[in-house]
């Protein structure tokens, strides 16, 4: 290897190095800042003139989706197909159903239970049974309309159609606190459910008493105005999608601020399987009470299943947890 | 508007290949969350140029659409690693990608074609979400000072055309004469660049 460590680091950048040599310069780099800093910077001129001479090719059209593919995220494309794919078999399911709810259910005919009577065919059974065929033969060209149908009704669903929206609109509420969670908006602010409570309780007392008694008991139980403050509202968010046109907007009422060096994170559910798929933070809002955010999802081939809105360190967002989670929708099922 | 994910510009060092607007460097640091969008938008960004590069790399555009995946993918993979005070965005992508395109040389039996003749100089357009647009002038300018047996011997280089094969030594192995030749034109690239903080 050369001993000039500003040409050992071109030759390295160029590949001009051999295994040994290679290994030699990785060691050596990593004891040494300065030839750390020419590789660098060798990497630096390497990649602008490249970029600078090398003419641009676009990549085959299917490329993104084998390579989503290959990381086990779901393309879009691949999204679609499998909502086309999961309403014919919705459909078919439906169909067999019918039919085998029909046999089922078909009456029986006691005559037909007489012993032997299953060797003689019975003009009547016989004639019977041709209407019945006859009748799923219709079923089943109903079915199969419907099933057309529905491939049609899957495949224009994404297409975006002038004047026309595919909206999606659920409100997002605070998840239920479980014993050994402590929900985001819990953790600071907001009263405790067992505060709450508390409070309930002793409001009813004084309400029950009835006619207002002038009582020494009654009073002793007054206490001071600002304890019986209506609690703060429950914080809501609504988000307003439609998925035809890629575009959505986010409506949240009586939201606290984050608090100092926090934000608001919003994700994304939809019914690929994979996890929330991080949306946006909501900017430091100026309204009190209620704010309003534009957002989009990227793609208009999405159909979200479900919204999360999480509060973590603005330098360290997190993946959705029940300690970070502030509001979901639809309400995450009764553990 | 929603905010995206805003690495502050002043947490990047200068130079050549800085990814100004921090568009791709937010872009990575989603994709370190698992968001997979970002990874389609970052290789709507840079997909064309990363391929055309590895195109002039190997040779042949199968194998590079080949090695543009991989390189995505270890782009993925490493992006809760990446760091952006160390090496601008663009520059992290194309170091894993030429450092494939070495292996995928260094596996061939076969030499690519374009070796030996560099294409003449052409007009690319300004890609500023590759490259700001002022470097793409810089290093244009710097290139086109360079005497022509300079520039193809960098250009050459640059690409990987004197990569030495595993265990033994290409033909195209550079001479003493290339490797003196290199050195002028990197010298002379540095010195009409140094400036610009390299």
């Amino acid at each position: 290897m050369n001993s000039d460590p500003y040409d050992s680091a071109a030759w390295k950048s160029f590949g001009m190095l051999d295994a040994d040599e290679n290994a030699i310069f990785d060691e050596a780099m990593r004891h040494d800042p300065a030839l750390r800093g020419h590789a660098r910077e060798m990497d630096r001129l390497s990649a602008a003139i490249a970029a600078a001479m090398a003419p641009p090719i676009d990549p085959a059209p299917d490329q993104i989706d084998h390579l989503m593919g290959r990381l086990g995220l779901v393309p879009s494309s691949l999204a679609s197909r499998w909502l086309a794919i999961s309403g014919w078999t919705a459909a078919a399911v439906l169909g067999l159903l019918l039919i085998l709810e029909r046999t089922a259910w078909k009456p029986v005919n006691p005559e037909s239970q007489a012993p032997g009577s299953s060797l003689r065919p019975d003009p009547s059974t016989k004639s019977a049974a041709k209407a019945e065929t006859k009748r799923l033969v219709q079923e089943i060209e109903v079915l199969r309309e419907n099933l057309e149908k529905f491939q049609h009704r899957d495949r224009a669903l994404f297409q975006e159609i002038p004047g026309m929206a595919i909206p999606v609109v659920m409100t997002l509420t605070a998840p239920e606190p479980a014993a050994d969670d402590s929900p985001a908006l819990l953790r600071d602010g907001a009263p405790s459910p067992i505060t709450s409570m508390l409070a309930d309780a002793i409001r009813t007392s004084t309400s029950d008493a009835g006619e207002p008694q002038e009582t020494p008991e009654t009073e002793a139980t007054e206490l001071p105005e600002e304890e019986f403050a209506p609690p703060p509202e429950p914080p809501t968010a609504i988000p307003i999608y439609d998925a035809a046109r890629d575009s959505g907007t986010l409506v949240v009422k009586h939201l606290p601020a984050p608090g100092e060096g926090e934000v608001y994170n919003l994700w994304v559910i939809t019914e690929s399987g994979e996890g929330p798929v991080y949306v946006g933070c909501l900017p430091e809002s100026s309204a009190s009470g209620a704010d309003t955010f534009d957002f989009s999802l990227g793609s208009n081939m999405v159909l979200p299943s479900g919204f999360v809105l999480t509060r973590d360190p603005a330098d360290a967002p997190a993946r959705p947890t029940p300690v970070n989670i502030v509001l979901q929708g639809p309400p995450a099922p009764s553990r | 508007m929603m905010a995206t994910h805003p690495i502050p510009v002043h947490a990047l060092s200068s130079g050549l290949c800085e990814d100004g607007s921090g568009e791709a460097a937010a872009l990575i640091v989603r994709m370190a969350r698992g968001d997979g969008r970002s990874l389609a938008e970052l290789h709507a960004m840079w997909a064309p140029a990363l391929s055309g590069i590895a195109n002039r790399m190997l040779g042949d555009r199968q194998e590079a659409g080949k090695i543009v995946k991989d390189t995505f993918v270890r782009i993925w993979r490493g992006a809760a690693d990446y760091d952006p005070q160390q090496m601008p965005p663009f520059v992290w992508a194309f170091s894993l990608m030429r450092d494939l395109c070495i292996e995928r040389l260094r596996r061939r039996s076969r030499r690519r074609s374009s070796e030996s003749t560099p294409p003449a100089l052409v007009e690319i357009a300004e890609d500023f979400r590759v490259m700001p647009a002022s470097d793409w002038r810089r290093v244009r300018a710097a290139l086109d000072a360079l005497p022509p047996e300079e520039r193809n011997r960098l250009e050459n280089a640059v690409f990987l055309g004197f990569a030495r094969p595993r265990g033994g030594k290409s033909h195209a192995s550079p001479s003493t004469a290339d490797k003196s030749c290199l050195r002028r034109a990197l010298d002379t690239v540095r010195k009409l660049l140094s400036r610009y903080e390299l």
